[in-house]
């Protein structure tokens, strides 16, 4: 499988995933909702088609990181509702500290010369 | 683990909900959408929804990936599992074949068996609420085991049991004389059944024309004037006449009224019974008589079966104070219907289903073992797969997947295989399945057949699976030979798969042998007498109309018997011995070897015992004694020692004569000549003293009891006037014996002609060569015999096949090693040997611990074996012996194609 995670849709995915549980940690929130955070989060840097959210979205409900139920929006329509579970908030730890680990690891080489 | 079920539990509920789920996905979608549109719209920009589209992206692609996350991969993997799995069992389509056969006879066995069993169960009975039905026996003193019929006044005293049984009943067996007809018919002898009137109701079984009797009909002392026929009957002897209600007919030269008839499903207990009678019992009766019947009761709501026994100990030793003659050491036992029914069947079937259970066990060793081979020969590519990616788990479940399709394939072939034997096992039901009215392969069969099919294929996929576990695949490839560990490891488990078919096989044919030899010993024991060319029929005088009850005899109701039937018994035996195809005739009041003889205590005449004067009971052992027309020795062809037969001359005006075997003569008069000595039978005070005027060879009671008697025979013609209860209805009947060059067709019309003319009420029944009924009473063994050698048969083959292709693989295997050998100087038997010597050793290993298995099990044969003990020395060693050659055989086969290995062709190939 070696040479899958090579592919920059695949670091791209990684990225998304950790943005999304980190999005969803606040509170239980839809996906346009996620999406707007994600947005606003990135200072619009990361301005890829919103769609790609919901295959995300559902890969973590499916991977037990997240929760999902139906509900009334504000605006009266039905939506569907993401929260994060105690396997999400474990990975969301776990993933931030790797992440702050590599990126200390990358700046101390880089600084270093 | 959590997170694995969770998903299973989500994608599960996708798989089942796949439409909601298309709907959540897009309502998901259009509500992004529209919040999209919105903000886009109160931002002032013109055509939102065409924007709002744009930013979301390819709608179709994400809705795609969202779906194929999910799929159940689990069930698209199992496909593609089976379609790869199916490829490469095709491709070894020997292998295949031979995996799915063996798999599929062990379960055609195993479903068979347990069809019958099934069949066997309660639910079977077609009787109302077979549950609360119980059958109740009686157990003779010192066979607690047995079972034996219950007399009258017992049963009349288990009617009074209200609080233990709202409904009980009785049946004896009788066979009658139907005829002569009006239309000129002849009498016809017809088994039938004689009820008393509340038994119809036990069983819950209504006429499916007229009705039943009344208690009027059968009340005590009322000759019975009524019966039901069979639909058999109705059908066949009397045409189907749809006015059969009250019509009238001859039985037993009574005119009987029929008031119904019963539907053809109805049977109890016999095969075929043509006629119910109500069973008249007499005053006499009642005081004492013969055990007889049948008993079945209906249990009350709140009764079990232990508390109905503990009321019956009670009874029981009650009757054993109050008539201690006839019930003294008597007990009572009570037990499901279903039990009495069937129990004697079941535990038949207990065995064969243990045997069928073991060839099981064998088959999976055996396809354990294939399928280890199989998967070794694979390694190479499982591990290229497994580097490419394939996780272990994957590929050790293709493995399991691969067990599971063969198994099951098996399975399926099984049931199929169990359907045609069962089919044809009913078509021509054998005697001993004569109870069993209906056999399916129903859904607990079908479970049954799949449940094991499934434990099947687990059992022989875990080895592979095992194995695969327990070592590096990638390693493996990476140069290991089949000399490695890997190898060492596999050959062990091989080695425990050879060793464990072996001990199968040996305790199953341990098994078979056993039964083979008591059937052997059965088929040719010495039974005192010429069975060959002899033919035999039975005639029988109605008692009723020769029999008047005078009182009592020893406990026993007394009676008149007319001189009558001796005489016309007489005359047959005259104008049969005249008959020009007949070399020789005779006539015996029961037939040699049916199992039963009467029995009396005699004294010595003139010679004082120490227990009293001569006349009174039990001072000399009893004897069996017989009623005989002269020339009965001759035409059985039992040798006269010495003295003289009974001649026409030995009639009621001459001195009372008899006739004793060898047993009794050695064992009375060791030292004397037994030959003008006298004897006085103890059966009733009017038998007079009796001059012993011969000594003839000893016969067997019984084909199961050969051990020779005392026996003494007496003329048929010599009989006192007064007798009693049992013996009395030996005097009404007579089974002649025929020796004769003539076809039984040619004789049948000839002998039936010469019994019409002599009295034309008199029917003849039970005509045939007394070889074919000595036949039929081996028939059960037979089968036993045959069933337990062709389980053996297939567990042989299969282990053999399993022995032969763990050598034959090894020798392929170890090609180079042994072609190096060779080259090197290696002389052919010390290669042999090399190839045999592993193999050999846990055939070696497997032998004691069949033979330990086999001297622990064979006990359940116990009541199967005849003269032959469950620990048979000679069948242990000779099955040893056959075992053994036969696996060392299976051995050398393979392992001498090492002799015909060409060492530089092999190398070279490597």
């Amino acid at each position: 499988m070696g040479k899958d995670t090579d592919r920059p849709a695949d670091l791209l995915q990684g990225t998304l995933d950790v943005l999304i549980l980190k999005t969803v940690s606040r509170g239980e929130m839809h996906g346009y909702e996620i999406a707007e955070r994600i947005h606003e989060l990135s200072n619009e840097a990361l301005s890829v088609e919103e769609g790609a959210l919901y295959p995300a979205l559902h890969r973590l409900e499916l991977r037990g990181l997240l929760a999902s139920a139906w509900d009334v929006s504000a605006n009266n329509r039905r939506a569907k509702y993401y929260k994060l579970t105690a396997a999400g908030r474990k990975q969301l730890k776990e993933s931030t500290d790797a992440w702050r680990r590599t990126s200390a690891a990358i700046n101390s080489i880089l600084e270093s010369t | 683990m959590f997170d694995g079920l969770n998903r299973l539990r989500l994608r599960l509920r996708a798989f089942f909900h796949r439409r909601r789920l298309e709907k959540d996905l897009e309502d998901e979608f259009a509500f992004h959408r529209a919040m999209r549109e919105e903000a886009l719209r109160s931002s002032g920009v013109k055509n939102a929804e065409t924007a709002s589209r744009r930013q979301f992206g390819n709608e179709t692609r994400f809705r795609e990936q969202c779906r194929e996350l999910w799929r159940f991969t689990l069930l698209d993997q199992l496909w593609i599992d089976l379609r790869y799995v199916s490829r490469s069992l095709s491709k070894t389509w020997v292998f295949t074949a031979g995996a799915i056969l063996s798999v599929a006879l062990a379960i055609a066995a195993n479903t068979t068996v347990f069809s019958l069993l099934q069949a066997t169960l309660v639910n079977s009975l077609k009787f109302k609420d077979p549950d609360r039905l119980v059958m109740i026996s009686t157990i003779p003193p010192e066979s607690p085991e047995a079972n034996e019929f219950v007399a009258i006044p017992e049963y009349v005293a288990l009617t009074q049991e209200t609080e233990l049984f709202d409904r009980i009943g009785a049946m004896s067996r009788r066979s009658s004389n139907l005829g002569v007809a009006d239309d000129g018919l002849p009498a016809d002898r017809l088994d039938g059944q004689l009820f008393t009137a509340p038994m119809f109701n036990v069983l819950g079984v209504q006429p499916e024309v007229g009705r039943v009797f009344t208690p009027a009909e059968s009340a005590i002392g009322v000759p019975p004037t009524v019966m039901l026929i069979s639909h058999r009957l109705w059908q066949s002897r009397l045409g189907g006449d749809p006015n059969i209600a009250d019509k009238t007919v001859l039985l037993d030269g009574t005119a009987t009224r029929i008031i119904g008839v019963m539907p053809p499903s109805f049977r109890f207990l016999d095969q075929q019974t043509d006629f119910w009678r109500p069973a008249p019992f007499t005053p006499f009766q009642l005081r004492a008589s013969t055990r007889i019947l049948t008993v079945v009761a209906h249990l009350n709501a709140d009764v079990s079966i232990q508390q109905a026994q503990d009321q019956l100990n009670r009874l029981a030793a009650g009757f054993a104070r109050t008539d201690p003659d006839r019930n003294k050491g008597w007990g009572l036992r009570v037990r499901s219907l279903s039990a009495g029914y069937f129990g004697d069947l079941r535990q038949l079937l207990f065995v064969l289903q243990g045997s069928a259970a073991l060839v099981l066990l064998i088959a999976c060793a055996n396809v354990a073992g294939l399928t280890l081979i199989r998967t070794s020969a694979r390694y190479r590519e499982m591990a290229i797969r497994s580097s490419l990616g394939a996780d272990r788990l994957r590929i050790a479940r293709q493995c399991l997947t691969e067990s599971l399709v063969l198994s099951l394939t098996g399975g399926l072939v099984g049931v199929v295989l169990a359907w045609g034997t069962l089919t044809l096992l009913m078509a021509n039901r054998p005697m001993w399945l004569s109870l069993i009215d209906h056999v399916a392969i129903d859904s607990t069969v079908f479970a049954f057949a799949l449940v094991v099919s499934l434990a099947t294929g687990l059992a022989f996929g875990a080895a592979p699976v095992l194995h695969l576990a327990r070592h590096d695949l990638v390693g493996w490839m990476k140069g290991a030979t089949p000399f490695s560990g890997s190898g060492r490891d596999r050959q062990r488990i091989q080695r425990v798969l050879v060793t464990a078919q072996i001990a199968f096989t040996m305790m199953l044919l341990i098994g078979a042998g056993l039964v083979i030899k008591s059937f052997f010993r059965m088929q040719r024991a010495d039974l005192g007498f010429e069975p060959h060319g002899l033919v035999t029929f039975q005639t029988r005088l109605p008692a009723d109309q020769y029999f008047k009850q005078v009182g009592f005899a020893n406990g026993f109701p007394q009676l008149d018997v007319s001189p009558v039937p001796a005489t016309l018994f007489n005359r047959v035996f005259e104008r049969l011995q005249a008959l020009p195809h007949i070399d020789a005739a005779a006539g015996i009041n029961i037939p040699p070897l049916s199992g039963y003889a009467m029995e009396a205590p005699f004294s010595i005449y003139g010679q004082p015992t120490n227990a009293g004067p001569a006349g009174s009971e039990g001072k000399l052992p009893n004897v069996y004694f017989h009623f005989v027309t002269p020339n009965f020795f001759k035409t059985a062809g039992i040798p006269l020692i010495r003295g003289r037969d009974f001649t026409a001359d030995d009639t009621t005006e001459t001195p009372w004569v008899a006739i004793i075997n060898e047993s009794m003569a050695r064992r009375h008069w060791p030292r004397q000549d037994a030959i003008g000595q006298r004897v006085i039978l103890d059966i009733v005070h009017e038998e007079r003293p009796r001059q012993i005027v011969g000594i003839v060879g000893d016969t067997a009671l019984s084909r199961w009891d050969l051990a020779p008697s005392p026996m003494v025979y007496l003329p048929q013609l010599q009989l006192p006037q007064r007798y009693r209860v049992p013996y009395g209805q030996d005097r009404v009947t007579m089974t002649f014996l025929l020796r004769s060059n003539s076809s039984l067709d040619a004789l049948i019309p000839e002998v039936r002609r010469t019994v019409a003319e002599v009295d034309p009420t008199l029917a003849i029944a039970q005509v045939g060569m007394v070889e074919q009924y000595l036949g039929e009473q081996i028939e059960t063994p037979r089968y036993y015999m045959l069933v337990l050698g062709l389980l053996g048969a297939i567990a042989t083959i299969l282990s053999v096949l399993g022995v032969y292709g763990v050598v034959a693989y090894s020798v392929a295997q170890r090609g180079r090693e042994l072609a190096i050998r060779i080259a090197l100087g290696a002389r052919g038997r010390s290669i042999v040997s090399l190839v045999m010597r592993e193999t050999v050793l846990f055939i070696v290993v497997g032998m004691p611990i069949g033979f330990a298995g086999a001297l622990a099990l064979t006990r359940f044969l116990n009541t199967v074996l005849w003269q032959v003990t469950t620990t048979d020395t000679a069948v242990f060693a000779s099955i040893t012996l056959l075992l053994s050659t036969v696996a060392l055989i299976a051995t050398l086969i393979p392992a001498c194609r090492v002799l015909r290995l060409d060492p530089t062709s092999t190398l070279r190939a490597e």
